[in-house]
């Protein structure tokens, strides 16, 4: 019995509780993806016949610096299913402390041998990185399971050609960069992810209008007494997923944080974590 | 320590309702005892507060420990049920037992499953497809296999029907007492739990009206059954209540001998429930006539 | 057998006169192993604690004994011990009260000795 053998356990404790979200969605996405590739690849076939539906492709022609249908699927499949996971995400933090506050079940959980930090500390890693960790596998698989369907389809071979060659190039560079979102994107929306976490913590009822209607409280406060509302501004583009914070830029080549900033996210996440952590020690009764 | 459970000057209030007023008791280890009050008098209360799920004023400590500092880890050898139906309704049978074997140093999986295997209940199925008297089964049946020093129980068999109660006593008796463990339970139905019980708390309006071991109180207070020649003698001992029989009267004494009340009829063990509604009801009186 | 409880004497004298009748009449013979607590405090659904008093006590009376890492046994003598306490025991404390309604209800000696029909 050691911290991680817990941290797994409540992990696969939160997969139990919201199998939809974290584990059957993206399965039903990659399963939907791959059976809508073969539909399309079969129909093309059966319209045009096998003969005029074999292509020969130049591997230049699907590279990844020309900005190619390989990195077009590529990106298409990781950017949706990034954005998805942020909105999964959300709802699943907004739910988190919330739902066994509301059904008294925390008097279970906090029955048996395992600390606040340790549950709020599950569910904080679920939502900023097991949840969103999941659909990139998800979206990766995706590429990888159409890419082949493609190939198979179209040119009637596997490895060796051009257009399996192309998309798995244009696969792992848009990966690569989805990756290091995925990862700057967990310090980016700590604010706004613990602050829901916060919220589901201490809500007496509706989470939501507390998640949200405090901030945009803090907006008026602010536009009232002060002409600027820099403390909303600053959650709200938080709030945004980083590859539509700054400039769109459709390579996400220049996803990016600003360092200082990366520190304040880091520091107001850690001490929205903190205040969560004691609210379900002393505060959790509705 | 001797003690399981130590309460000094143990308060709670809500607003301007005094839940707890200043409640001191101790536990000893290998002790049953029983909660005993009216619903408001304190006994959820003084319970949440010694498994460290509420703020309180006071001292407690549980088997040596602060439930203030660090109670998940006390949590390691003390089980909880509540009536109120605490296991989450979306949680599988078999996924209880593995969470539970994967965060409790103690617990016996095939113990839990020895447990459940008396039952009817299915492991695949989840808490909401059970009926109330399963899952209090499931959750007894958990708590067991943690193999707790303590176990606390707050009204468990409340709405459950009679077989389920008897089995859940049954299974207490079977594999829990033990010389080195300690129940601590609160509860309405006494009269079930009577031949379990080592000592006795009376607990109303965040009172403690009276805590003793139950051999104490089987000799301090005694039930008389008073024929009618002898009403007036029995009255001049100034009997704790009196219930009107057929013949004569039903009678509590406070601290008279056996012999002094041998010639007023039929002595016989008091009931704790009667000593309950005799001493609550005396202190209605009492405080009515202030 | 489950003992029927009467709501006189207190819970673990009345298990010590459950043991000593079945000592008495030989179910539990001399030497043989008293049940264990526990097997006693399930069939007969009482705290162990209180089975240990009753045990206690029949230990004290020298009608039970205890073997290291063997547990309880019935002591040699002890149907005889047992025959004599509970006899100064009938004629103290039960029999006045029979006495009193013998006379009360005006039987002779012939009365009492007829066998029941």
């Amino acid at each position: 019995m050691n911290q991680v053998t817990t941290l797994m356990a409540l992990f696969q404790r939160e997969s139990w509780e919201h199998p939809n979200l974290i584990w059957r969605l993206p399965v039903g996405l990659v399963i939907l993806n791959v059976v809508l590739a073969i539909a399309s690849v079969s129909l093309g076939l059966q319209y045009f016949g096998t003969e005029n539906f074999k292509f020969e492709f130049n591997s230049q022609d699907l590279s990844f610096d020309q900005g190619g249908p390989g990195q077009a699927a590529a990106t298409f499949f990781l950017l949706s299913y990034f954005l998805l996971s942020q909105m999964v995400a959300i709802g699943y933090l907004l739910s988190a402390l919330y739902e066994e506050r509301k059904d008294r079940s925390i008097l279970f959980w906090k029955s048996l041998p395992v600390s606040d930090f340790q549950v709020v500390l599950s569910k904080a890693l679920m939502g900023l990185v097991v949840i969103p960790g999941l659909y990139l596998l998800a979206a990766m698989l995706t590429f990888m399971l159409v890419t082949v369907v493609l190939s198979l389809g179209m040119t009637f071979l596997l490895p060796g050609t051009a257009l399996f060659d192309g998309f798995l190039m244009a696969g792992l560079a848009v990966g690569g960069e989805a990756l290091r979102v995925f990862a700057l994107q967990i310090i980016w929306g700590a604010p706004v992810f613990l602050w829901v976490l916060l919220v589901s913590g201490l809500a007496r009822g509706q989470p939501l209008i507390w998640a949200m209607g405090i901030p945009l409280l803090v907006l008026v406060v602010e536009k009232s007494l002060l002409s600027e509302a820099r403390v909303f501004d600053w959650f709200y583009a938080h709030a945004t997923p980083l590859p539509f914070a700054g400039a769109w830029n459709p390579m996400m080549g220049s996803a990016s944080i600003d360092l200082a900033d990366g520190f304040l996210a880091a520091g107001i996440g850690l001490i929205l974590f903190g205040l969560t952590v004691f609210g379900r020690r002393h505060f959790h009764e509705i | 320590m001797s003690n399981a459970i130590s309460v000094q000057s143990l308060s709670k209030r809500f607003g301007d309702h005094q839940a707890l007023d200043r409640v001191s008791f101790e536990v000893p280890k290998g002790a049953v005892v029983g909660l005993i009050g009216p619903n408001g008098a304190g006994k959820t209360t003084a319970l949440k507060a010694i498994l460290g799920l509420s703020a309180f004023e006071g001292t407690v400590e549980v088997l040596g420990k602060s439930p203030r500092s660090a109670p998940h880890q006390m949590m390691t050898s003390v089980g909880y049920i509540s009536d109120v139906g605490i296991l989450p309704r979306w949680l599988k049978v078999n996924d209880a037992l593995k969470f539970t074997q994967a965060i409790h140093p103690q617990f016996d999986l095939e113990k839990a499953h020895a447990i459940l295997a008396k039952t009817d209940i299915p492991l695949k199925q989840r808490v909401k497809a059970l009926s109330k008297g399963m899952v209090t089964q499931l959750h007894l049946a958990l708590v067991l296999a943690m193999d707790v020093q303590l176990l606390i129980l707050d009204e468990p068999t409340l709405g459950l029907d009679i077989v389920y109660r008897s089995q859940f006593y049954q299974q207490i008796l079977n594999e829990f007492l033990s010389e080195d463990r300690t129940l601590l339970i609160s509860t309405h139905q006494v009269e079930e739990i009577e031949s379990l019980l080592t000592h006795l708390i009376f607990i109303d309006q965040g009172k403690i009206r009276l805590d003793a071991a139950l051999d104490d109180v089987y000799s301090r207070y005694r039930a008389v059954d008073v024929v009618k020649s002898q009403m007036s003698a029995a009255r001049g001992l100034k009997p704790l209540s009196e219930q009107a029989q057929i013949e004569g009267a039903c009678m509590i004494f406070d601290g008279v001998s056996a012999e002094s009340l041998a010639e007023l009829g039929t002595t016989r063990r008091v009931g704790i429930a009667e000593l309950f509604v005799a001493m609550m009801t005396r202190e209605t009186k009492s405080t009515a006539s202030i | 057998m489950k003992i029927v409880w009467n709501e006189k004497d207190p819970i673990y004298l009345q298990i010590h006169q459950y043991l000593a009748q079945l000592i008495l009449e030989g179910v539990i013979q001399e030497g043989d192993a008293l049940p264990s607590v526990r097997q006693l405090a399930v069939a007969q659904h009482v705290n162990p604690i209180t089975v240990s008093k009753a045990i206690a006590m029949l230990v004290e009376d020298g009608i039970a004994l205890k073997r290291r890492g063997l547990g309880m046994f019935v002591a040699e003598g002890a149907a005889e011990q047992l025959k004599i306490q509970l006899r100064a025991r009938f004629l103290s404390e039960e029999w006045p009260s029979i006495h009193q309604r013998i006379t009360l209800l005006g039987l002779s000696l012939t009365d009492l000795l007829k066998e029941p029909s």
